[in-house]
Protein backbone atom coordinates (compact mmCIF):
# COMPACT_ATOMS: atom_id res chain seq x y z
CA UNK A 1 0.00 0.00 0.00
CA UNK A 2 0.81 3.84 -0.48
CA UNK A 3 0.78 5.91 2.56
CA UNK A 4 -1.45 9.06 1.86
CA UNK A 5 1.49 11.40 1.11
CA UNK A 6 1.89 9.96 -2.35
CA UNK A 7 -1.04 12.23 -3.52
CA UNK A 8 0.29 15.36 -2.15
CA UNK A 9 3.27 17.14 -3.90
CA UNK A 10 6.92 17.01 -1.86
CA UNK A 11 8.00 20.70 -0.32
CA UNK A 12 10.74 20.22 -2.71
CA UNK A 13 8.69 19.89 -5.80
CA UNK A 14 6.05 22.71 -4.94
CA UNK A 15 8.52 25.24 -3.99
CA UNK A 16 10.75 24.47 -6.98
CA UNK A 17 7.70 24.59 -9.34
CA UNK A 18 7.09 27.77 -8.35
CA UNK A 19 10.33 29.29 -8.56
CA UNK A 20 10.28 28.29 -12.44
CA UNK A 21 6.95 29.63 -12.99
CA UNK A 22 8.16 32.93 -10.76
CA UNK A 23 11.02 33.25 -13.27
CA UNK A 24 9.09 32.32 -16.28
CA UNK A 25 7.01 34.99 -15.65
CA UNK A 26 9.11 37.67 -15.17
CA UNK A 27 11.49 36.02 -18.20
CA UNK A 28 8.27 36.62 -20.23
CA UNK A 29 8.73 33.30 -21.57
CA UNK A 30 8.52 29.83 -20.76
CA UNK A 31 11.38 27.75 -18.95
CA UNK A 32 13.50 24.74 -19.02
CA UNK A 33 11.41 22.06 -16.82
CA UNK A 34 13.02 21.38 -13.31
CA UNK A 35 14.44 17.59 -14.70
CA UNK A 36 13.45 16.03 -17.63
CA UNK A 37 13.43 12.51 -15.68
CA UNK A 38 10.06 11.11 -17.62
CA UNK A 39 10.08 9.79 -20.91
CA UNK A 40 7.64 7.06 -21.83
CA UNK A 41 7.71 4.15 -20.00
CA UNK A 42 8.40 1.42 -22.49
CA UNK A 43 7.77 -2.31 -21.29
CA UNK A 44 10.53 -3.77 -23.12
CA UNK A 45 13.83 -2.31 -22.19
CA UNK A 46 17.75 -2.61 -23.69
CA UNK A 47 18.02 -6.23 -24.18
CA UNK A 48 21.72 -6.28 -23.50
CA UNK A 49 20.51 -4.41 -19.83
CA UNK A 50 18.37 -7.47 -18.88
CA UNK A 51 20.78 -9.35 -20.23
CA UNK A 52 23.32 -8.01 -17.89
CA UNK A 53 20.99 -8.23 -15.32
CA UNK A 54 20.37 -11.61 -14.89
CA UNK A 55 23.83 -12.50 -15.40
CA UNK A 56 24.58 -10.49 -12.46
CA UNK A 57 21.70 -11.97 -10.45
CA UNK A 58 20.65 -8.23 -10.03
CA UNK A 59 16.59 -7.15 -10.81
CA UNK A 60 16.55 -6.19 -14.67
CA UNK A 61 14.64 -3.03 -13.15
CA UNK A 62 17.70 -1.80 -11.52
CA UNK A 63 19.78 -2.72 -14.81
CA UNK A 64 17.62 -0.70 -16.85
CA UNK A 65 17.59 1.66 -14.16
CA UNK A 66 21.74 2.24 -14.34
CA UNK A 67 21.67 2.33 -18.19
CA UNK A 68 18.69 4.91 -18.18
CA UNK A 69 21.04 6.70 -15.29
CA UNK A 70 24.15 6.69 -17.83
CA UNK A 71 22.30 7.63 -20.45
CA UNK A 72 20.95 10.87 -18.85
CA UNK A 73 24.66 11.96 -17.11
CA UNK A 74 25.60 11.45 -20.79
CA UNK A 75 23.24 13.42 -22.08
CA UNK A 76 23.59 16.38 -19.79
CA UNK A 77 27.51 16.38 -19.13
CA UNK A 78 27.19 16.45 -23.15
CA UNK A 79 25.44 19.55 -22.92
CA UNK A 80 27.34 21.23 -20.54
CA UNK A 81 30.25 20.62 -21.98
CA UNK A 82 29.10 22.18 -25.19
CA UNK A 83 28.28 24.88 -23.15
CA UNK A 84 31.29 25.27 -21.72
CA UNK A 85 33.29 25.40 -24.91
CA UNK A 86 31.28 28.56 -25.99
CA UNK A 87 32.30 30.00 -22.60
CA UNK A 88 35.55 29.09 -23.22
CA UNK A 89 35.40 31.24 -26.73
CA UNK A 90 33.62 33.97 -25.29
CA UNK A 91 36.37 34.25 -22.83
CA UNK A 92 38.81 34.02 -25.72
CA UNK A 93 37.26 37.12 -27.38
CA UNK A 94 37.00 39.23 -23.88
CA UNK A 95 40.86 38.76 -23.38
CA UNK A 96 41.32 39.94 -26.53
CA UNK A 97 39.22 42.54 -26.05
CA UNK A 98 40.98 43.54 -22.75
CA UNK A 99 44.55 43.50 -24.17
CA UNK A 100 43.49 46.08 -26.84
CA UNK A 101 41.55 47.97 -24.38
CA UNK A 102 44.73 48.46 -22.31
CA UNK A 103 47.00 48.76 -25.11
CA UNK A 104 44.51 51.83 -26.64
CA UNK A 105 44.70 53.09 -22.89
CA UNK A 106 48.41 53.14 -22.59
CA UNK A 107 48.50 55.54 -26.61
CA UNK A 108 45.99 57.64 -24.45
CA UNK A 109 42.97 56.59 -27.21
CA UNK A 110 40.76 55.78 -24.10
CA UNK A 111 39.63 56.17 -21.09
CA UNK A 112 40.45 53.85 -17.71
CA UNK A 113 36.98 53.88 -17.77
CA UNK A 114 36.80 51.89 -21.05
CA UNK A 115 39.61 49.46 -19.37
CA UNK A 116 38.03 48.53 -16.12
CA UNK A 117 34.98 47.32 -17.80
CA UNK A 118 36.65 45.10 -20.38
CA UNK A 119 38.74 43.41 -17.35
CA UNK A 120 34.58 43.29 -15.70
CA UNK A 121 34.11 42.00 -18.55
CA UNK A 122 37.21 39.38 -18.94
CA UNK A 123 36.36 38.64 -15.23
CA UNK A 124 33.03 38.01 -15.78
CA UNK A 125 33.92 35.39 -18.87
CA UNK A 126 37.08 33.62 -16.68
CA UNK A 127 33.93 32.96 -14.28
CA UNK A 128 31.70 31.77 -16.43
CA UNK A 129 34.07 29.07 -17.64
CA UNK A 130 34.75 28.01 -14.11
CA UNK A 131 30.49 27.91 -13.50
CA UNK A 132 30.47 25.58 -16.29
CA UNK A 133 33.49 23.11 -15.10
CA UNK A 134 31.28 23.20 -12.00
CA UNK A 135 28.14 22.59 -13.55
CA UNK A 136 29.97 19.34 -15.10
CA UNK A 137 31.15 18.01 -12.13
CA UNK A 138 27.96 18.66 -10.62
CA UNK A 139 26.37 16.27 -13.33
CA UNK A 140 28.89 13.97 -13.65
CA UNK A 141 28.22 13.29 -10.14
CA UNK A 142 24.45 13.43 -9.66
CA UNK A 143 23.37 12.32 -12.90
CA UNK A 144 21.30 15.06 -13.36
CA UNK A 145 20.77 18.95 -14.46
CA UNK A 146 22.93 20.74 -12.03
CA UNK A 147 20.28 22.19 -9.15
CA UNK A 148 20.29 25.91 -7.92
CA UNK A 149 17.57 26.31 -5.14
CA UNK A 150 18.61 27.28 -1.97
CA UNK A 151 17.37 24.13 -0.14
CA UNK A 152 19.34 21.66 -2.84
CA UNK A 153 21.13 19.20 -0.67
CA UNK A 154 24.99 18.48 -0.77
CA UNK A 155 26.15 16.61 -3.61
CA UNK A 156 28.55 13.82 -1.84
CA UNK A 157 29.29 16.79 0.93
CA UNK A 158 30.21 19.40 -1.48
CA UNK A 159 27.77 22.34 -1.78
CA UNK A 160 28.10 23.58 -5.34
CA UNK A 161 25.19 25.95 -4.69
CA UNK A 162 27.38 28.41 -2.55
CA UNK A 163 30.43 27.71 -4.71
CA UNK A 164 28.45 29.34 -7.35
CA UNK A 165 27.48 31.89 -5.38
CA UNK A 166 31.11 32.92 -4.89
CA UNK A 167 31.59 33.03 -8.24
CA UNK A 168 29.04 35.16 -8.77
CA UNK A 169 30.32 37.70 -5.98
CA UNK A 170 34.23 37.56 -7.64
CA UNK A 171 32.09 38.87 -10.85
CA UNK A 172 29.62 41.02 -9.06
CA UNK A 173 32.79 42.80 -7.17
CA UNK A 174 34.51 43.38 -10.75
CA UNK A 175 31.38 45.03 -11.61
CA UNK A 176 31.61 47.24 -8.84
CA UNK A 177 35.13 48.62 -9.61
CA UNK A 178 34.14 49.06 -13.14
CA UNK A 179 30.67 51.26 -11.74
CA UNK A 180 33.29 53.22 -9.17
CA UNK A 181 36.06 53.65 -12.12
CA UNK A 182 32.73 55.10 -14.09
CA UNK A 183 31.42 57.30 -11.61
CA UNK A 184 35.10 58.77 -10.95
CA UNK A 185 35.21 59.64 -14.41
CA UNK A 186 31.39 61.16 -14.70
CA UNK A 187 32.05 63.34 -11.38
CA UNK A 188 35.45 64.90 -13.17
CA UNK A 189 33.70 65.24 -16.30
CA UNK A 190 30.74 67.30 -14.47
CA UNK A 191 33.10 69.42 -12.26
CA UNK A 192 34.88 70.44 -15.86
CA UNK A 193 31.07 71.01 -17.04
CA UNK A 194 31.26 68.43 -19.84
CA UNK A 195 28.90 66.63 -18.32
CA UNK A 196 25.19 66.29 -17.85
CA UNK A 197 23.95 66.30 -14.20
CA UNK A 198 21.61 63.36 -15.86
CA UNK A 199 24.51 61.44 -16.99
CA UNK A 200 26.28 61.65 -13.43
CA UNK A 201 23.08 60.37 -11.95
CA UNK A 202 22.93 57.73 -13.89
CA UNK A 203 26.52 56.65 -13.05
CA UNK A 204 25.62 56.70 -9.49
CA UNK A 205 22.72 54.54 -9.83
CA UNK A 206 24.63 52.37 -11.78
CA UNK A 207 27.20 51.95 -8.54
CA UNK A 208 24.44 51.90 -6.24
CA UNK A 209 23.07 48.64 -8.00
CA UNK A 210 26.24 47.16 -8.38
CA UNK A 211 26.62 47.23 -4.65
CA UNK A 212 23.15 45.58 -4.59
CA UNK A 213 23.98 43.51 -6.67
CA UNK A 214 27.26 42.20 -4.18
CA UNK A 215 24.77 42.52 -0.84
CA UNK A 216 22.27 40.46 -2.55
CA UNK A 217 24.82 37.65 -3.01
CA UNK A 218 26.32 38.52 0.60
CA UNK A 219 22.52 37.69 1.31
CA UNK A 220 22.19 34.65 -0.39
CA UNK A 221 25.36 32.99 0.51
CA UNK A 222 23.99 33.36 4.22
CA UNK A 223 20.85 32.02 3.23
CA UNK A 224 22.19 28.98 1.68
CA UNK A 225 24.59 28.21 4.70
CA UNK A 226 21.38 28.75 7.03
CA UNK A 227 19.43 26.49 5.09
CA UNK A 228 21.92 23.37 5.22
CA UNK A 229 22.81 24.20 8.72
CA UNK A 230 19.28 24.69 10.01
CA UNK A 231 18.12 22.15 7.74
CA UNK A 232 15.22 24.91 6.53
CA UNK A 233 12.05 24.04 5.07
CA UNK A 234 12.38 24.32 1.00
CA UNK A 235 9.39 26.32 1.14
CA UNK A 236 10.79 28.87 3.86
CA UNK A 237 14.12 29.10 1.91
CA UNK A 238 12.51 29.56 -0.90
CA UNK A 239 9.87 32.33 0.47
CA UNK A 240 13.19 34.12 2.06
CA UNK A 241 14.82 34.08 -1.13
CA UNK A 242 12.21 35.85 -2.88
CA UNK A 243 11.23 38.10 -0.99
CA UNK A 244 15.67 39.21 -0.61
CA UNK A 245 14.97 39.43 -4.33
CA UNK A 246 11.79 41.60 -4.47
CA UNK A 247 13.63 44.15 -2.21
CA UNK A 248 16.22 44.03 -3.83
CA UNK A 249 14.37 44.80 -7.25
CA UNK A 250 11.73 47.34 -5.42
CA UNK A 251 15.31 49.54 -4.47
CA UNK A 252 16.43 49.43 -8.38
CA UNK A 253 12.95 50.37 -9.17
CA UNK A 254 12.70 53.27 -6.86
CA UNK A 255 16.09 54.68 -8.26
CA UNK A 256 15.11 54.42 -11.98
CA UNK A 257 12.05 56.28 -10.64
CA UNK A 258 13.71 58.46 -9.28
CA UNK A 259 16.24 58.97 -12.70
CA UNK A 260 13.15 59.44 -14.97
CA UNK A 261 11.38 62.29 -12.38
CA UNK A 262 15.25 63.85 -12.23
CA UNK A 263 15.33 63.78 -16.62
CA UNK A 264 11.60 64.73 -16.88
CA UNK A 265 12.56 67.86 -14.63
CA UNK A 266 15.11 68.68 -16.97
CA UNK A 267 12.95 67.71 -20.32
CA UNK A 268 9.69 70.52 -18.80
CA UNK A 269 12.74 72.98 -18.47
CA UNK A 270 14.15 72.31 -21.58
CA UNK A 271 10.74 72.29 -23.25
CA UNK A 272 10.04 75.61 -22.13
CA UNK A 273 13.43 77.07 -23.35
CA UNK A 274 12.41 75.11 -27.03
CA UNK A 275 15.83 72.84 -26.73
CA UNK A 276 13.54 69.76 -26.60
CA UNK A 277 10.89 68.71 -28.71
CA UNK A 278 7.42 67.88 -27.30
CA UNK A 279 7.39 63.99 -28.71
CA UNK A 280 10.88 63.51 -26.76
CA UNK A 281 9.15 64.94 -23.65
CA UNK A 282 6.31 62.97 -23.98
CA UNK A 283 8.60 59.84 -24.35
CA UNK A 284 10.41 60.84 -20.72
CA UNK A 285 6.64 60.96 -19.27
CA UNK A 286 6.04 57.52 -20.62
CA UNK A 287 8.83 56.39 -18.73
CA UNK A 288 8.34 57.40 -16.18
CA UNK A 289 4.94 56.01 -15.89
CA UNK A 290 6.12 52.90 -16.89
CA UNK A 291 8.74 53.27 -14.05
CA UNK A 292 6.08 54.21 -11.47
CA UNK A 293 3.66 51.04 -12.93
CA UNK A 294 6.37 48.93 -12.15
CA UNK A 295 7.24 50.07 -8.63
CA UNK A 296 3.80 49.65 -7.67
CA UNK A 297 3.92 46.16 -9.62
CA UNK A 298 6.85 44.60 -7.11
CA UNK A 299 5.70 46.77 -4.02
CA UNK A 300 2.53 44.22 -4.36
CA UNK A 301 4.75 41.28 -5.12
CA UNK A 302 7.00 42.13 -1.89
CA UNK A 303 3.61 42.69 -0.05
CA UNK A 304 2.38 39.40 -1.16
CA UNK A 305 5.57 37.49 -0.58
CA UNK A 306 5.66 39.01 3.11
CA UNK A 307 2.25 38.19 3.89
CA UNK A 308 2.81 34.14 3.17
CA UNK A 309 3.63 32.29 6.83
CA UNK A 310 6.81 30.28 7.76
CA UNK A 311 6.01 26.32 7.43
CA UNK B 1 -2.17 40.75 -17.63
CA UNK B 2 -1.15 37.52 -15.10
CA UNK B 3 1.03 39.28 -12.20
CA UNK B 4 3.31 37.46 -9.82
CA UNK B 5 1.13 37.99 -6.98
CA UNK B 6 -2.34 36.32 -9.00
CA UNK B 7 0.00 33.60 -10.02
CA UNK B 8 1.56 33.15 -5.96
CA UNK B 9 -2.33 32.75 -5.09
CA UNK B 10 -3.43 30.33 -7.78
CA UNK B 11 -0.40 28.61 -7.34
CA UNK B 12 -0.72 28.16 -3.80
CA UNK B 13 -4.89 27.16 -3.79
CA UNK B 14 -4.33 24.93 -6.54
CA UNK B 15 -0.74 22.76 -6.68
CA UNK B 16 -2.50 20.17 -4.04
CA UNK B 17 -5.80 20.06 -5.64
CA UNK B 18 -3.99 19.03 -9.03
CA UNK B 19 -1.00 17.52 -8.08
CA UNK B 20 -3.49 14.49 -6.15
CA UNK B 21 -5.72 14.71 -9.40
CA UNK B 22 -3.11 13.84 -11.67
CA UNK B 23 -1.50 11.68 -9.13
CA UNK B 24 -4.34 9.26 -7.83
CA UNK B 25 -4.86 8.87 -12.02
CA UNK B 26 -0.82 7.64 -12.33
CA UNK B 27 -1.11 5.68 -9.35
CA UNK B 28 0.95 7.85 -7.29
CA UNK B 29 4.40 7.20 -9.73
CA UNK B 30 5.84 10.69 -8.44
CA UNK B 31 8.20 11.37 -11.08
CA UNK B 32 4.74 10.78 -13.76
CA UNK B 33 2.99 13.10 -11.41
CA UNK B 34 5.40 15.72 -10.77
CA UNK B 35 5.75 15.79 -14.59
CA UNK B 36 2.98 15.85 -15.59
CA UNK B 37 1.56 18.50 -13.22
CA UNK B 38 4.75 20.68 -14.14
CA UNK B 39 3.91 20.58 -17.63
CA UNK B 40 0.46 21.66 -17.16
CA UNK B 41 1.54 24.47 -14.92
CA UNK B 42 4.12 25.81 -17.70
CA UNK B 43 1.05 25.67 -20.48
CA UNK B 44 -0.97 27.43 -17.93
CA UNK B 45 1.22 30.15 -18.06
CA UNK B 46 1.92 30.62 -21.50
CA UNK B 47 -2.12 30.27 -22.22
CA UNK B 48 -3.00 32.38 -18.91
CA UNK B 49 -0.05 35.60 -20.05
CA UNK B 50 -1.48 35.30 -23.21
CA UNK B 51 -5.34 35.26 -22.89
CA UNK B 52 -5.96 35.94 -19.19
CA UNK B 53 -6.51 33.53 -16.16
CA UNK B 54 -9.59 31.59 -16.42
CA UNK B 55 -13.14 31.60 -14.30
CA UNK B 56 -12.11 28.63 -12.65
CA UNK B 57 -8.46 27.64 -12.95
CA UNK B 58 -8.17 24.24 -11.11
CA UNK B 59 -11.42 23.34 -13.91
CA UNK B 60 -8.80 24.65 -16.77
CA UNK B 61 -5.59 23.21 -15.28
CA UNK B 62 -7.40 19.38 -14.53
CA UNK B 63 -8.64 19.66 -17.83
CA UNK B 64 -5.48 20.04 -19.53
CA UNK B 65 -3.69 17.80 -16.97
CA UNK B 66 -6.10 15.26 -17.92
CA UNK B 67 -5.00 15.35 -21.73
CA UNK B 68 -1.77 15.23 -20.90
CA UNK B 69 -2.14 11.82 -19.39
CA UNK B 70 -4.14 10.59 -21.87
CA UNK B 71 -1.57 11.41 -24.19
CA UNK B 72 0.92 9.34 -21.84
CA UNK B 73 -1.39 6.55 -21.49
CA UNK B 74 -2.26 6.48 -25.47
CA UNK B 75 -0.14 3.66 -25.90
CA UNK B 76 -0.48 0.55 -24.61
CA UNK B 77 3.00 -0.51 -24.73
CA UNK B 78 3.73 2.92 -22.48
CA UNK B 79 1.53 1.51 -19.74
CA UNK B 80 4.27 -0.99 -17.39
CA UNK B 81 2.31 -4.37 -16.59
CA UNK B 82 4.63 -5.62 -14.54
CA UNK B 83 3.62 -6.72 -11.02
CA UNK B 84 -0.29 -6.72 -12.40
CA UNK B 85 -2.21 -9.76 -11.68
CA UNK B 86 -5.48 -10.40 -13.83
CA UNK B 87 -7.64 -10.71 -10.83
CA UNK B 88 -6.82 -7.03 -9.70
CA UNK B 89 -7.26 -5.55 -13.43
CA UNK B 90 -10.72 -6.90 -14.01
CA UNK B 91 -11.45 -6.05 -10.45
CA UNK B 92 -10.70 -2.35 -10.82
CA UNK B 93 -13.90 -2.73 -13.48
CA UNK B 94 -16.05 -3.69 -10.26
CA UNK B 95 -17.80 -1.65 -8.00
CA UNK B 96 -15.00 -0.45 -6.00
CA UNK B 97 -12.61 2.48 -6.12
CA UNK B 98 -9.26 1.94 -7.70
CA UNK B 99 -6.74 1.42 -4.30
CA UNK B 100 -3.52 1.99 -4.29
CA UNK B 101 -2.08 -0.17 -6.95
CA UNK B 102 0.20 2.10 -9.26
CA UNK B 103 0.12 -0.75 -12.26
CA UNK B 104 -3.54 -0.80 -12.06
CA UNK B 105 -3.94 3.16 -12.06
CA UNK B 106 -2.08 3.50 -14.69
CA UNK B 107 -4.07 0.28 -17.00
CA UNK B 108 -7.27 2.29 -16.26
CA UNK B 109 -6.23 5.81 -16.98
CA UNK B 110 -4.84 3.87 -20.29
CA UNK B 111 -8.51 2.16 -20.97
CA UNK B 112 -10.21 5.26 -20.02
CA UNK B 113 -8.63 6.72 -23.07
CA UNK B 114 -10.40 4.68 -25.59
CA UNK B 115 -14.21 5.12 -24.03
CA UNK B 116 -15.96 8.06 -24.94
CA UNK B 117 -15.43 11.26 -22.90
CA UNK B 118 -18.80 11.38 -20.89
CA UNK B 119 -18.36 7.65 -19.85
CA UNK B 120 -14.92 8.30 -19.03
CA UNK B 121 -15.37 11.17 -16.61
CA UNK B 122 -18.44 9.15 -14.91
CA UNK B 123 -15.41 6.48 -14.39
CA UNK B 124 -13.07 8.86 -13.01
CA UNK B 125 -15.13 10.37 -10.75
CA UNK B 126 -16.08 7.23 -9.34
CA UNK B 127 -13.10 5.35 -9.77
CA UNK B 128 -10.12 8.22 -8.65
CA UNK B 129 -11.92 11.44 -7.24
CA UNK B 130 -13.57 8.71 -5.16
CA UNK B 131 -17.04 10.69 -5.44
CA UNK B 132 -20.14 8.61 -3.89
CA UNK B 133 -22.79 7.95 -6.24
CA UNK B 134 -24.97 10.16 -4.46
CA UNK B 135 -22.37 12.90 -5.37
CA UNK B 136 -22.43 12.43 -8.60
CA UNK B 137 -25.79 12.35 -9.30
CA UNK B 138 -26.41 15.63 -7.48
CA UNK B 139 -23.33 17.17 -9.61
CA UNK B 140 -25.03 15.89 -12.45
CA UNK B 141 -28.71 17.25 -11.84
CA UNK B 142 -30.11 13.46 -12.34
CA UNK B 143 -31.19 10.41 -10.08
CA UNK B 144 -29.03 8.15 -8.28
CA UNK B 145 -30.86 5.09 -9.96
CA UNK B 146 -29.43 7.16 -13.60
CA UNK B 147 -26.08 7.19 -12.40
CA UNK B 148 -25.93 3.79 -11.47
CA UNK B 149 -27.62 2.78 -14.48
CA UNK B 150 -24.52 4.75 -16.56
CA UNK B 151 -22.13 3.68 -14.04
CA UNK B 152 -22.72 -0.22 -14.45
CA UNK B 153 -22.74 0.40 -18.46
CA UNK B 154 -19.13 2.53 -18.02
CA UNK B 155 -17.76 -0.23 -15.87
CA UNK B 156 -19.13 -2.96 -18.99
CA UNK B 157 -17.21 -0.98 -21.42
CA UNK B 158 -14.12 -0.61 -18.92
CA UNK B 159 -14.05 -4.07 -18.82
CA UNK B 160 -13.95 -4.34 -22.27
CA UNK B 161 -11.06 -2.62 -22.72
CA UNK B 162 -9.28 -3.81 -19.64
CA UNK B 163 -9.71 -7.16 -21.72
CA UNK B 164 -8.61 -6.30 -25.27
CA UNK B 165 -5.25 -5.19 -23.19
CA UNK B 166 -5.05 -8.58 -21.02
CA UNK B 167 -5.23 -9.96 -24.88
CA UNK B 168 -2.97 -8.18 -26.39
CA UNK B 169 -0.61 -8.46 -23.76
CA UNK B 170 -0.94 -12.09 -23.62
CA UNK B 171 -1.86 -12.41 -20.17
CA UNK B 172 -0.78 -10.80 -17.00
CA UNK B 173 1.32 -12.20 -14.52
Amino acid sequence: MIDQDTHAPTPEFRAALERRLIDALRAGDSVTPITSRHAPRRRWRTAAAIAAGLLLGVSVNFAAGQVQQNKQRDSVVATLELQQQLAALKLDLARSEADLARRKFGVGAVSSVTVAAAEAELRAREIAVAKAALDIAEAQATAAAPRDEMWAKLVNGRDFVLERLKLDEQSASQRLLAAKAALDEAQRGFQAGAVMQAHLTEMQLALQSAQDDLDLLARKELLRRETIEKKLHPDDATRRLQQMEAQSDVRRAQRELGLAQQRLAIASAQLRAGTMSELDAKRLELNLLERQGELAKLMQLLKALEQRKEK
Amino acid sequence: MLTEPELLRIYADTIDALYAFVSRRCGGIREVAEDITQDTWLRALRDWRAHGVPEVPIAWLTTVARNLLANTYRHPEQVPLDGVTQERLLAAADEQPIGDDAGVAQLVSYALTKLPPAEARLLEAFHFDRFKVAQIAEAYGVSERAIEGRLRRARERLRRELETVLKAQGGLA
